[in-house]
């Protein structure tokens, strides 16, 4: 039977009849697999770059020792491990010395990315695949310049001598979090002998992984950390990029989804095409003697077939998109690419086989059933499954999207979403119905003629609209989805983003850094006061008391306080009012701050600062856009709150390479002055959102093809009945002209209903979809009107070029021909 | 060959059954031709698919050497016409995606014949298409469809051929000629005919014919 099943294949091909069902599944695959290719290539890509900002994969920080048994746990594993001790300590250069931070890094820091140093302060940079050695002691150029040494020199370290190595300008892990002190970097083997941590130092301990098993650790070590410990890894480190990449591949997936859904109804549309077209032959063939089962294993076998060659093809189709666009990105990488996992391509040679087997099998099975006497009359109809094929496919559709974006919400809404849109035809339908029956439709008219000819096949119109308007519709809500996506990420780094934080400049510097700036050219935000303040009271009970171990060591730090009277940019007042008239002092706090430790507008929080003790009462509570560069702040107080005397200035500019050099003249001139480059991190957000976009725009072109497809398989469906009854018309006089006019208008009918049904349709589920999958902001979109002369266009156009022989073809030849 | 006993069929439609035939009783010997003949709507046609094994009759007998049809189920009369059975149709009934000779090839490789290209080629040399093996059917003229189904009715040598007015489809001169190959090819191949027809013509050229009217037969 296989033999026999390849040649009919074979004839059949020939014949055109596979070809669209061929071409459906080719692109489901296609869009499948380019899709999970990218995904799963991007991803790996991006964590291993973003990881590189972690120093590891993950880290796990604690404020005391870390467990021995996290280290043997990982050792099993086989992760690669590295340490890391931070305190603060003084370094002396003979009588010079100065407060610094200082971290302590084990031999194999860091385990990914460099160590950036010069070999003078502000010089040119080299990149070192580690820390300092043990003896060794690499320091920034403010200490370098604040107690005046160089390379080479001998500076103390609390009981120990270290020679200073190199200058510190980067490393991978550096917190962007302000520092008023300068940094150094030594060997974890030479903190016992320095003899700096002493009980009650404030000291932060962090255990650095990376390695294949980096997953497993983390589920592993979760759930049994302390309450002092806490976990990293790139989504809680770099929370920009996590949300981004986040919602990059929520949209991929939706995408894909949809698109996959697009197929899938061509898929179907073209089956029952091709099962309605195959019954002649199989009635004939069952005369020749063919039992009911052989023609379902012939037919089985065939649609394997097919399904099986069109995902290699859309594999292949898939593979070659996704390497194109790796390719122009390529030089945007700093790393390798990683070749992709087995995944996408089990995936998505499953989805090729089940659109076989879930939407075109169901369809040909019904042959089984097609009478032989068939051949002898044409009473003898095949009796169709449709119900049967309908719950077979809604349930593997359902079954297929929870897989795919793996959440039943998903793909339930858009199975009951589709449902929705075909009961709304059928009652569009109904009432377009009920009032033409009200007028005389006038066959010689060609509006009369396309009229009727839509009401009395309304089983054909019904599916024509309903999935012209399903597609419609997805293809509406992937543009209007992506249109959002991308200008809300562009709206996130805008052009102008600051790339350099300029902090700790005292009050006497502001203007001549002010001036300094200006003379350059350089485009800067404004300038923030700083304070640097403990949180020692809550509600005037002190913290030791008051709060958790872990919240405790959520705020057991200096915080950077600044005070305004503007509320900035990026902040949303969530409760209470924007710095009231109240007696005292205020203060405005960021949200996350006030869940973390359980707080309320009206309590009052304490702070030291320099001797000074000072009380604030919460007066509002603040959101703040982490996501946007610019200078934030947990604490906001009531300018008057803090003495002046005590403050510094915060200001950012976004600066280009040549301004960077101009940066370290003022540098070296005011040598207090600390520096943040955040240049590193944005430019990766744009690559990123780049990158994204260009997955998106390869996505949407897959999505017009399966569109297009949709719209071939359902005009073909139709154009066997209209050759005929245009043919039977023209018997009866009817003129070429009334003829194609009918029909145009038909397909204009046609095509303007689906518009306006996806038109109403997607805006209602775009705003759903916006705000409760992608957390961004509802708005209208006035520009869906397009869709409509844009749909009736391409149906009347598919339309008329599908049955453009109705008029050129010789009834007889037609009439004949059924 | 063939042994009709009380053959009923009877159609539920509505309030009042629908009897299209009527018990009705005949035998058709080997190597016979039998035409059956009576106005439109007589139960001709579901006579002719009830003899083929292509649907089941709600009452009566059909024995076919010994085997009751009525019995079988849907695949032991498949497996009986794949066996012994041809057949002509009135609308020539070939595959539109397979051409001349690959419409002959298809009952062929149904059977399971190994040379089903040579044997094909052959039999339409023999109806006079050995120039159109490769044109599909929509190339053909309808008489040439008709010698292509006839090929295909006879190439795999049945003991029993149903001709649905095989010739009602086409013009007078035209329908001569098909009747004639018809029937010779039922002489060298020594087979059982049985052709539904309304052309008096084309029946007195068979041994005999069945008369039906109103789901009876009225004289055989």
């Amino acid at each position: 039977m296989s033999n026999l099943s390849l040649t009919l294949l074979r004839r059949d091909w020939r014949s055109g009849d596979l070809r669209l069902m061929l071409a459906a599944i080719t692109t489901a695959v296609a869009v499948v697999a380019a899709v999970t290719l990218f995904s799963d290539r991007l991803q790996s890509a991006l964590i291993a770059k973003s990881n590189q900002f972690l120093a590891a994969e993950l880290v796990v920080s604690s404020s005391r020792p870390i467990n021995q048994e996290y280290q043997d746990k990982a050792s099993e594993l086989a992760l690669e491990q590295a340490n890391k001790i931070e305190f603060s300590s003084m370094i002396f250069n003979g009588d010079n010395m100065r407060l610094s931070s200082i971290q302590a890094v084990s031999d194999s820091y860091p385990l990914l990315g460099q160590v950036e140093v010069a070999k003078q302060p502000y010089g040119a940079t080299t990149k070192l695949p580690k820390g300092p050695a043990k003896g060794e002691l690499f320091i920034d150029a403010r200490l370098s310049l604040a107690i005046n040494a160089q390379v080479g020199d001998t500076l103390e370290v609390g009981d120990t001598q270290l020679k200073v190595t190199h200058i510190l300008v980067r490393e991978p892990d550096q917190k962007s979090a302000f520092n008023v002190s300068p940094r150094a970097m030594m060997n974890t083997a030479d903190v016992d002998a320095a003899g700096v941590i002493l009980p009650g130092s404030r000291v932060r301990y962090r255990a650095l992984y990376a390695g294949d098993n980096t997953g497993e650790f983390k589920q592993w070590v979760e759930p049994i950390l302390e309450d002092h410990q806490g976990l990293v890894d790139i989504d809680t480190q770099s929370p920009a990029i996590g949300r981004s990449l986040g919602r990059a591949e929520r949209f991929l997936l939706l995408a894909s989804c949809l698109g996959v859904l697009l197929s899938v109804i061509a898929i179907s549309v073209a089956a029952r095409r091709y099962a309605e077209r195959k019954t002649d032959s199989v009635a004939v063939m069952k005369t020749m003697g063919m039992s009911g089962q052989s023609i379902v294993n012939l037919w089985a076998s065939q649609v394997l077939i097919v399904g099986l060659v069109a995902s290699l093809i859309g594999i292949a189709i898939g593979s070659v998109l996704q390497t194109v666009v790796f390719e122009m990105l390529a030089t945007l990488f700093v790393i390798d690419i990683p070749a992709p996992t087995w995944v996408p391509f089990a995936l998505s040679i499953a989805l090729g086989l089940s659109c076989a087997l879930f939407f075109i099998l169901p369809a040909v099975y019904g042959l089984k059933n097609v009478s032989p006497m068939r051949v002898l009359s044409r009473q003898f109809g095949n009796e169709r499954n449709d119900r049967t094929r309908l719950v077979i496919g809604a349930i593997a559709l359902m079954l297929g999207l929870r897989l795919f974006a793996g959440s039943w919400q998903m793909a339930i809404s858009l199975v009951v979403g589709l449902g929705l849109i075909a009961v709304g035809v059928a009652a569009i339908l109904w009432l377009v119905r009920a009032i033409a029956h009200r007028f005389t439709l006038h066959a010689s008219s060609p509006w009369g003629l396309g009229l009727a000819n839509l009401l009395r096949n309304r089983a054909t119109t019904w599916v024509q609209v309903s999935v012209f308007a399903m597609a419609t519709l997805i293809v509406a809500v992937i543009v209007l989805l992506r249109g959002s996506l991308i200008e809300e990420w562009r709206n996130q780094m805008p052009v102008d983003t600051p790339n350099h934080f300029l902090y700790n400049i005292a009050p006497d510097m502001v203007k001549p850094v002010g001036e300094f700036a200006s003379d350059n050219g350089w485009q800067g935000t404004e300038l923030y006061p700083m304070v640097r303040a403990r949180i020692n009271e809550i509600n005037g009970i002190n913290i030791a008391e008051s709060l958790t171990d872990r919240q405790r060591d959520r705020i057991d730090r200096e915080f950077n306080i600044t005070y305004t009277n503007d509320l900035p940019k990026a902040n949303v007042v969530q409760a209470g009012e924007w710095m009231p008239v109240v007696e005292g002092h205020q203060i405005s706090v960021e949200d996350g701050m006030v869940e973390d430790l359980g707080l309320k507008l009206g309590d009052t929080m304490g702070f030291s600062i320099g001797g000074y003790q000072l009380e604030a009462t919460i007066t509002s509570i603040r959101e703040v856009d982490w996501n946007q560069m610019r200078p934030n702040f947990f604490i906001i107080a009531n300018p008057g709150m803090f003495p002046e005397e005590l403050a510094t200035y915060l200001t950012a500019y976004k600066l280009d390479e040549a301004q960077g050099a101009q940066l370290n003249q003022l540098l070296l001139k005011y040598p207090t002055i600390s520096l943040i480059e955040v240049e590193a991190i944005i430019r990766q957000i744009r690559e990123i959102i780049d990158q994204v976009s260009s997955a998106v725009e390869l996505v949407m072109i897959l999505i017009f093809a399966s569109a297009v497809l949709v719209l071939l398989a359902c005009v073909e469906l139709t154009v066997d009945q209209r050759l005929k009854d245009g043919a039977i018309l023209r018997t009866m006089g009817a003129n070429k002209g009334l003829l194609r006019r009918s029909q145009l208008i038909e397909f204009a009918l046609i095509g303007a209903a689906s518009a306006i049904i996806a038109m109403a349709v997607s805006e209602g589920l775009v705003a759903y979809i916006q705000v409760q999958m992608f957390e961004l902001k509802w708005r209208a979109h006035p520009e869906l009107l397009i869709t409509l002369p844009l749909v009736m266009g391409l149906v009347m156009t598919a339309g008329w070029w599908a049955t453009r022989s109705v008029s050129r073809v010789a009834p007889m030849r037609v009439l004949h021909r059924h | 060959m063939i042994e009709v006993a009380n053959l009923q069929q009877t159609l539920n439609t509505g309030s009042t059954p629908l009897h299209i035939l009527k018990g009705l009783n005949f035998k058709i010997a080997e190597g016979e031709s039998v035409a059956i003949v009576g106005p439109s709507g007589s139960g001709k046609t579901t006579l002719l698919g009830m003899l083929a094994g292509l649907d089941v009759p709600s009452g009566g007998e059909i024995n076919w050497q010994g085997q009751n049809l009525v019995a079988m189920n849907e695949d032991e009369r498949a497996q009986l016409r794949a066996d012994q059975v041809g057949f002509v149709f009135q609308q020539f009934q070939l595959l539109g995606s397979m051409t001349a000779i690959e419409n002959v090839m298809l009952a062929l490789e149904l059977k399971g014949v190994k040379q089903a290209t040579d044997e094909a080629k052959s039999i339409l040399t023999r109806v006079g298409l050995g120039h159109r093996l490769d044109h599909y059917p929509r190339q053909l003229s309808g008489g040439e469809q008709q010698r292509v189904a006839i090929a295909r009715a006879f190439a795999s040598k049945p003991k029993v051929l149903f001709a649905d007015e095989p010739t009602g489809n086409l013009d007078t001169a035209t329908g001569r000629q098909i009747a004639d190959l018809l029937f010779e090819l039922n002489e060298e191949q020594h087979t059982t005919l049985v052709m539904v027809t309304h052309d008096e013509r084309l029946a007195e050229r068979c041994g005999r014919a069945i008369r039906i009217e109103a789901g009876e037969i009225v004289n055989t």
